[in-house]
């Protein structure tokens, strides 16, 4: 199979495995993984939508699944991919502009969004919760 | 403009309406989360809500196509298999987003 009329001869991406993890590398990775994870999510979203427009018996389907526990996990794990993928993005923004790429700067922002992505994610979970209670 | 430089554009522009729209979306979901039927579509017909929600739909799409191109671009070498599944992204993305604003526009001027 490798020969070059099905294979790209462009560079692919770095393979994970044979660099040692470091914050900005994970972060990196983690951005494109809840990328994935939230186009789940926007998909789901449609569903949501397409569901409501069907009737009220579909819709039910709907209550089903985001009043079950599992459906409560999913929807939590969104909360944080979302929460994680916006403020890791902001800082992806600012790199556009060419601010806050030093390797000590990068590190400390990078540190920063876990931890604010983790709070509000905590946050969200506890309203979520006092609804559901 | 080059197609390289308009996919760069359009990313982050949309990322940058997603970054209000999605905050939008989001807590707004939280409020009405485990709201009933009735309760949901009253929340779906202020017009506020249904324009933002469409508005998501279209932002949220293109920004998820031009992510999952890059990311297909970047682990998948073999360029048979790489078209197919940017093709199929593609067309899944703008078929979700169709159905998704015909649902709301349903909602609004039927319900």
């Amino acid at each position: 199979m490798k020969d070059k009329q099905t294979l790209d001869s462009r560079p692919l991406s770095p393979h994970l495995q044979v660099y040692k993890p470091q914050i900005t590398s994970i972060l990196s990775i983690s951005h494109r993984i809840s990328g994935i994870f939230l186009s789940l999510g926007l998909i789901t979203m449609s569903l949501f939508i397409l569901l409501l427009a069907i009737g009220k018996d579909s819709f039910f389907l709907w209550i089903l699944f985001s009043t079950s526990f599992l459906g409560e996990v999913i929807l939590f794990g969104w909360v944080f991919a979302l929460s994680f993928h916006m403020l890791n993005g902001i800082r992806h923004l600012f790199w556009d502009y060419g601010i806050g790429l030093s390797l000590t700067v990068s590190k400390w922002t990078g540190l920063i969004v876990c931890f604010t992505s983790v709070i509000i994610s905590i946050i969200f979970g506890i309203i979520l919760l006092e609804l559901i209670l | 403009m080059n197609s390289a430089v308009k996919h760069w554009k359009i990313q982050r522009y949309s990322a940058i309406m997603n970054l209000f729209i999605a905050l939008w979306l989001a807590v707004s979901l939280l409020c009405i989360q485990g709201n009933s039927y009735e309760e949901t579509i009253k929340w779906l017909k202020y017009p506020i809500n249904s324009i933002l929600i469409s508005l998501f739909f279209i932002t949220s799409f293109l920004h998820m196509r031009l992510g999952l191109q890059v990311v297909i671009e970047d682990y998948v070498s073999k360029i048979l298999l790489r078209k197919r599944l940017i093709i199929g992204i593609n067309s899944l993305s703008w078929i979700l987003t169709i159905i998704s604003i015909v649902s709301v526009l349903k909602i609004v001027i039927f319900n």
